[in-house]
């Protein structure tokens, strides 16, 4: 008789997910027992519960780096800030949905279990330390999305968003898994410390130069590229993130962001290294190429959720600059840097509060029957609620990276990783596209305060809800603060960064 | 006394008092918005008198030192200080700014509150960019200034007012943005070859700057050269000023002329010269050469001018290729003019542009063929006015003239033929200015609109006295002024000259060698 051997498995690393999944049951149950008009009570337990797991992810702060589940799951402190900051992004979703999701008609208490859902998919994702732990993330958390996009059932837009995402998505994860196939074929090991072992033996110009590694390079970054929605991957985008409720659009700009932005650093950086030379051209032509075109998309557009949606886009290709100038070829030595890398998570950090502070502003102005989607909705808001406007107004100033925003700091550190490693053209690109969109956040501010009211009879319409309110004014007052004291931000993101190495 | 942060209380003052209007006073309150906006800039304008009488003129250095550390981990520090380049920049920009809040009191005369609170966030923003020895600082403060002057214009601003608040903004965004290139390239320059530390603080990227090679000092020149030059504006990057100019509000148009162009030509006194000497000895053709031309075009231009805010925006561009000129002369002379002239230009520009204001109020035209003859009607208006221009023309005894001839001794040190052109620009702007005058003031009184136009009224003839009262004192009795800034503006030359210096000792020495060899 064979002995069965079970593995050592260290559940408590894995105490947030188990949570997690724990709470998701607890909110499924919880909602059928709550009537139609209290389901704000399934967002309050849901924040509650969120609140309990970041809780948790916090005190695996300086444990790791440790892995368990036979190496498939990882924790270190670049996992807990993403995972962090993941939370964070979904408890204030949370606290913003309870009352849009009312106004929208969609106040279904599964709309909190398929946002933990996703949750759950991302914090997989960003602890994963395998290939298979890869996909398994990256599926969870984008069918949760593809569910929460199409939430909104009566409104065609909302439908066709999901559909289309979904369908794009499932193709784009096929591509992916090709690309795990062909590097698992290669390699003979899905665990990515056991891959990048085995790629960094052998010779270097061996491994650069085999086809089968190449196809998998490129695989690999066409599956994430349309994750992180780079040009021109993107098609998606723009309909996906208009369609849908706009506090799961606020969510998704944020977290599957943040959650792809920090396996494609585990894969790309720790894993695959040695092939650093294939795919950081390919990286760089995404990112200059993201940062153009959503910059200059948005600029045409006049739907403020669809320009916001566009310059969410480009601020993944300035995330990305910085990604991909985390390499340099020393007299032929790799040689990482926690600078940049900390500087990839100091942007993801700020722009948590600044994106979701600007999709804010738009559920703020959605009321019955009236969605403030148009630029032309806001016009002269400045002058009849300037306190309103003045807050937009940050929240653009920060996208658009002026000071004294949590958004310039951001911005100013990503261009500085990129010099720093001489990526000086990127750095150009991504200024000047920076100095552009200042254009179509100006054109905001212009309609709010310098544009009289179009009709100055008819006042503005907006929430009063205290849960958004309050939202608000934290993202307002993170935003501020992050600008003005960012040292303690800095210094935790460059010790997360530096546990990867 | 002598520990209380007077500089930090200079610029956050300001501040201050614009969240104090924003939180506590009421909308419909315009007196007390005014009474109260008046008394913050008065308020700062007198504490920032000890600069004056405090200075110690023989210092080169830094006097008032502040320093903080603001984010250790990117090497930001809060580091504030005075010297001979920025001292009278400070006096200037407090003295504007409640000039232009006194001036705006019937000019403006709706959502007053947003008014006065965006005029004090930029005298806050204007004088953190003056006061910042750390870049990352001065950068800072440089982009803040942009967005209340956006506000500005395109609130309050005449009819092409969104046009030209957008175009002012993006135009200087865009240069800022790629200077913003430069000083990053310092900064890791200075992290790998340099100190080996991460910092932003000026003193300490004193000693690295003359060190970077001449290949990089090139780039980070033009970097620093496209940021500074729009906002001088030198040619060919000037025109986003006489829209920005003409759509602005009377206050809006004195604070950009008088303070915020002057950003641009003590950027590169404060950073371009000293930090990148040698590549500053090699543009000096292209720099003078600019200069130059903005000095003609822009006296051309001028003349050519209907509205009498373009002709004055012009005559900026025209002043400041001056000011530049004298810059760019790399001597003694030529700094101490050119440093003089930005605030020479700064007192008899912006009283141009608040007496243009107030005849503006009285007929809402700034068309000179709408005027004629006014030197019946507003004596007093008119002698004012001809004392400013006077000044901006540059006539012994006014202000105007002493920075002009310290220029023009700079640039014929440099070569003749500079001096030359330099010298037809005065002729010029003598020419567009008299004509003016003469088309305004002289002749006869024909318009009938312009029959019962009301003089200059006490509160306006308050707000230019200080104006006027400088032009003559600086005119006749330069001395405290020039002897402030003579100490750091030599240092600057010895900087930037020392190459120069040391090219001469190789000469010679190679001379010796020849000599000796021979024999």
């Amino acid at each position: 008789m064979q002995q069965v051997v079970i593995p050592d498995i260290l559940f408590s690393l894995a105490f947030p997910e188990i949570s997690l999944a724990i709470l998701i049951g607890i909110v499924l149950i919880f909602d059928l027992f709550v009537s139609p008009e209290k389901k704000s009570l399934v967002g309050a337990v849901s924040l509650i519960g969120i609140v309990v797991v970041l809780y948790f992810t916090l005190t695996q702060w300086n444990i790791g780096p440790k892995t368990t589940f036979s190496d498939f799951y990882i924790v270190d402190n670049f996992s807990v800030f993403l995972k962090s900051t993941i939370l964070i992004c979904a408890a204030l979703t949370v606290l913003m949905s309870i009352d849009y999701i009312k106004v929208e008609k969609i106040n279904y208490g599964e709309f909190y279990a398929m946002l933990l859902f996703s949750v759950f998919g991302m914090l997989v994702l960003v602890s994963a330390n395998d290939l298979m732990t890869l996909y398994l993330g990256i599926e969870t958390m984008s069918i949760s999305i593809y569910v929460l996009v199409a939430f909104m059932r009566n409104d065609v837009l909302s439908r066709e968003a999901g559909f289309k995402y979904f369908l794009m998505g499932a193709f784009a994860s096929g591509i992916l898994l090709y690309g795990i196939a062909l590097l698992y074929g290669y390699t003979g090991n899905t665990s990515f410390t056991a891959i990048a072992k085995v790629l960094s033996s052998s010779n270097v110009n061996s491994i650069v130069s085999q086809p089968v590694l190449i196809l998998s390079v490129i695989l690999l970054v066409g599956g994430f590229a349309f994750k992180m929605a780079l040009a021109p991957f993107h098609m998606w985008l723009p309909d996906a993130y208009t369609g849908a409720p706009t506090t799961v659009t606020a969510f998704m700009s944020v977290a599957v962001k943040a959650a792809a932005m920090a396996v494609m650093v585990r894969l790309f950086i720790i894993v695959l290294p040695t092939l650093s030379t294939r795919w950081t051209v390919l990286f760089w032509v995404l990112a200059a190429a993201t940062m153009i075109w959503g910059n200059v998309a948005a600029i045409a557009q006049k739907n403020l959720k669809r320009m916001l949606a566009y310059s969410s886009m480009s601020h993944a290709g300035y995330i990305l600059m910085g990604f991909v100038s985390c390499f340099s070829i020393n007299n032929g030595k790799y040689i990482f840097s926690d600078f940049n890398v900390s500087s990839v998570l100091f942007y993801l950090g700020i722009y948590l509060f600044t994106n979701l502070g600007a999709f804010g502003m738009l559920i703020w102005m959605c009321q019955e029957g009236k969605r403030g989607d148009q630029i032309e909705d806001w016009r002269g808001l400045g002058q009849s609620h300037p306190w309103f406007g003045m807050c937009f107004v940050i929240f653009l100033l920060s996208l658009a990276g002026i000071p004294p925003t949590a958004g310039f700091v951001g911005k100013l550190y990503l261009f500085a990783a990129a010099i720093q490693n001489e990526f000086y053209w990127l750095a150009v690109i991504g200024i000047l596209t920076s100095a552009i969109s200042m254009y179509y956040y100006g054109r905001v501010i212009m309609v709010m305060f310098m544009e009289p009211a179009k009709d100055p009879n008819v006042p503005f319409e907006f929430s009063r809800a205290s849960s958004l309110i309050c939202t608000l004014v934290i993202l307002l007052s993170m935003t501020l603060y992050l600008g003005l004291f960012p040292d303690s931000f800095i210094n935790i993101t460059k010790l997360s960064a530096s546990s990867l190495f | 006394m002598n520990n209380l942060p007077l500089l930090s209380l200079i610029i956050f003052l300001p501040l201050l008092g614009a969240i104090i209007i924003m939180l506590f006073i009421k909308k419909e309150q315009v007196k007390t918005i005014k009474m109260f906006a008046t008394g913050v800039a008065f308020l700062d304008f007198l504490i920032s008198l000890p600069l004056w009488t405090n200075f110690n003129d023989s210092e080169a250095g830094f006097q008032f030192v502040e320093k903080a550390s603001w984010i250790p981990s990117i090497g930001v520090s809060y580091y504030l200080g005075v010297d001979g380049i920025s001292v009278l920049l400070i006096l200037l920009t407090t003295l504007t700014m409640l000039i232009s809040i006194v001036c705006s009191f019937t000019a403006i005369k709706e959502r007053e509150k947003e008014y006065y609170v965006c005029l004090l966030l930029l005298g806050t923003g204007m004088l953190g960019t003056f006061l910042a020895i750390d870049i990352f600082l001065f950068y800072v403060f440089f982009e803040v200034t942009l967005v209340p002057m956006y506000f500005l214009i395109g609130i309050w601003g005449g009819t092409r007012k969104l046009y030209a608040a957008i175009k002012f903004f993006l135009y200087t965004l865009f240069g800022s943005v790629l200077m913003l290139l430069g000083i990053l390239a310092l900064y890791f320059f200075n992290m790998k070859s340099g100190t080996g530390t991460l910092t932003f603080s000026l003193t300490e990227l004193y000693v690295v700057g003359p060190k970077i090679p001449l290949s990089l000092q090139v780039w980070i020149f033009l970097a620093f050269f496209i940021g500074f030059a729009i906002k001088v504006p030198m040619f060919p990057f000037h025109t986003w000023l006489p829209d920005a100019h003409v759509e602005a509000p009377t206050a809006g148009s004195v604070i950009l002329a008088g303070i915020l162009l002057k950003m641009g030509t003590y950027g590169f006194v404060r950073f371009v010269l000293p930090l990148l000497p040698e590549a500053t000895q090699l543009f000096v053709p292209f720099m003078v050469l600019l200069s130059i031309i903005g000095i003609i075009y822009g006296a051309l231009v001028a003349m050519a001018q209907t509205d009498i805010k373009k002709l004055v925006a012009y005559s900026s561009v025209s002043h400041l290729g001056f000011v530049m000129l004298g810059v760019f002369a790399l001597n003694e002379q030529g700094l101490i003019g050119g440093q003089l002239q930005m605030i020479n230009h700064g007192i008899s520009t912006g009283a141009l542009f608040l007496l243009v204001g107030i005849v503006y109020e009285r007929r809402h035209t700034r068309e000179i063929s709408e005027y004629g003859g006014l030197s019946k009607q507003m004596p007093i208006f008119t002698v004012i006015f001809a004392i400013t221009m006077l000044s901006s023309i540059g006539l012994p005894g006014l202000n105007g003239f002493v920075g002009e001839f310290l220029i023009l001794i700079g640039a014929f040190k440099k070569s003749y033929v500079y001096a030359a052109f330099a010298v037809i620009g005065i002729v010029l702007g003598a020419a567009y200015m008299l004509w003016l005058f003469q088309r305004v003031f002289f002749g006869k009184l024909e318009n009938p609109k312009n029959e019962n136009l009301p003089d200059c009224n006490l509160r306006e003839i308050l707000y230019l006295a200080p104006l006027v009262i400088l032009m003559f004192w600086i005119g006749l009795y330069p001395k405290p002024f020039i002897n402030k800034m003579e100490a750091s503006l030599k240092r600057v030359v010895k900087i930037v000259d020392q190459n120069e210096a040391s090219k001469k000792v190789a000469i010679i020495q190679d001379r010796i060698s020849k000599v000796s060899v021979k024999n």
